[in-house]
């Protein structure tokens, strides 16, 4: 029987020990479905940075998927147009241009204040002492923050929460027919939102204005279809992730009963390394072999798919002392929980401000919250593992 | 309720009209893949099955059970069996 159970319930709820026998048995494995399945941190580092292997696996793979289902009569042309800029699945040239055009116009990174509001607000609408933290904070923190950046109006950030949560399956590896044609639905919904919004002028100040201006001035500016790909792919990266990180370090900080350590120990920015270190929100990455290649004694072949077991590499024994045991103290610690090399994550500063303010907030303003229940439930998705639910008692 | 060689046959002939082969060449333990199944084509017959039986199904089942026999077995035992 094959050891990659990536959709095995078991296994999402705690992939460590199916990327620990992996690790230990064959770090580069031959999975059933034919990619090969990469769990040692130093061939998962050497892969992100190399430039033998490719980012536009998934997107090909979705772009001929579609034209199959095309002759089957069903629609998936929505998912194509709102993926064509996600600067994730392209490869340089095209990469290096559009991701140069987002780093140069995102102008306001001081995001403090726009966060602690954020939080204030959640935090403020909370229904009782009981409650679903998932659906109450984290689950719309990330929303209402990226809301803010972009310059949309702040109270679509719950239909945007809604839409990115079915979006992301965009980035799913094992997807079946229902989640495409659910997919293609959200993907039409932000297509649509977003061609609204620009037409009629209504964002406010904020990266997607600045992008709309410095794309009018450029020599070869983006078309309506192209920016609003772009402006989706910011929102729907940016915020699933952080949805997904801020609930699950909340949810181990809890789980292991770290509270009062956290509060004495004072060094968020310390904290939250360790749990992206720990369990980061995207698992798993895709990449393309370009040529024919050895990888630590493994023949690869060109064309071949690699999945990079990110959160596997950071636990590895031969990279981190004692990897399975939280530490707030490792120094330094050097996590792929961001990835390694030209597709360094864009917003890496947004997912630490917004994690470490949440956790400040809640190890400040609730010592004694606890979960409610022990075992929790996750999504259906293992490359961006993320909680159904977060129930606490915040007092 | 379904048996498992219904099950079985069923699979066979959407392996069949997907692949342009004839039914009896498709046999009981040859693999999906060398008939041609792919992660494009897995997809919609997945969903075939889904629909014909009424389950839900893992969409890495073709993967973890590639042939007609395995296929066929795991859906009885997993859905049908007493």
């Amino acid at each position: 029987m094959s050891l990659w159970k990536p959709l095995d319930p078991e296994n999402i709820a705690n992939p460590y020990e199916m990327y620990r026998v992996l690790r230990e048995t064959a770090p580069i494995y031959k999975a059933q479905t034919g990619e090969w399945i990469l769990t040692g941190y130093e061939d998962v580092r050497h892969v992100l940075t190399s430039k033998l292997f490719l980012s536009g696996n998934r997107m090909n793979w979705i772009k001929k998927e579609q034209s199959y289902l095309a002759n089957k009569g069903i629609d998936l042309k929505a998912i194509i147009a709102a993926m064509d800029k996600f600067i994730l699945q392209l490869d340089p040239p095209a990469h290096t241009k559009l991701r140069k055009f987002i780093l140069e116009n995102w102008k306001n990174k001081d995001v403090e204040h726009i966060i602690n509001q954020n939080i204030e607000r959640a935090t403020n609408d909370f229904s009782g002492n009981t409650i679903d933290l998932q659906e109450e904070l984290t689950g719309k923190l990330p929303a209402m923050n990226a809301a803010a950046i972009l310059g949309l109006p702040s109270n679509d950030y719950a239909k945007l929460h809604e839409m990115a949560s079915h979006m992301i399956i965009a980035l799913d590896l094992y997807v079946n027919l229902k989640d495409l044609v659910r997919l293609n639905e959200a993907a039409q919904e932000f297509i649509d939102y977003f061609k609204q919004l620009i037409r009629s002028k209504q964002y406010n100040d904020g990266l997607l204005a600045s992008l709309i201006e410095a794309n009018e001035h450029s020599a070869e500016p983006l078309n309506e279809r192209e920016l609003i790909s772009l402006a989706i792919f910011i929102f729907v990266a940016g915020e699933e992730t952080s949805v997904s990180f801020v609930s699950s370090g909340l949810y181990n900080l809890l789980k292991y009963d770290m509270f009062k350590e956290v509060a004495s120990f004072d060094n968020y920015p310390a904290v939250v390394e360790e749990l992206l270190r720990y369990d980061p929100p995207v698992q798993l990455l895709g990449r393309l072999a370009s040529k024919d290649c050895v990888i630590n004694g493994t023949q690869i072949t060109a064309g071949d798919t690699l999945t990079l077991a990110i959160a596997a590499a950071n636990r590895d024994p031969a990279h981190c002392d004692q990897p399975d045991k939280i530490n707030f103290h490792r120094d330094p610690n050097r996590h792929l929980a961001f990835g390694q090399g030209i597709h360094y994550c864009l917003g890496d500063w947004l997912a630490r401000q917004t994690s470490q303010l949440a956790f400040r907030h809640c190890v400040v303003h609730y010592p004694n919250m606890r979960l409610t229940e022990q075992s929790v439930e996750w999504n259906k998705n293992l490359a961006i593992r993320s909680l159904k639910s977060l129930k606490v008692q915040l007092t | 309720m379904p048996k498992q060689s219904e099950i079985a046959y069923f699979i066979t002939s959407l392996i069949a009209k997907e692949t342009g082969l004839k039914e009896t060449d498709i046999t009981a333990d040859g693999s999906f893949f060398e008939y041609g199944l792919d992660s494009i084509s897995a997809i919609f017959l997945l969903e075939q099955v889904c629909e014909r039986y009424n389950i839900e199904l893992s969409p890495l089942y073709f993967w973890d059970y590639p042939t007609v026999d395995a296929f066929s077995k795991q859906i009885y035992k997993e859905n049908f069996a007493l």
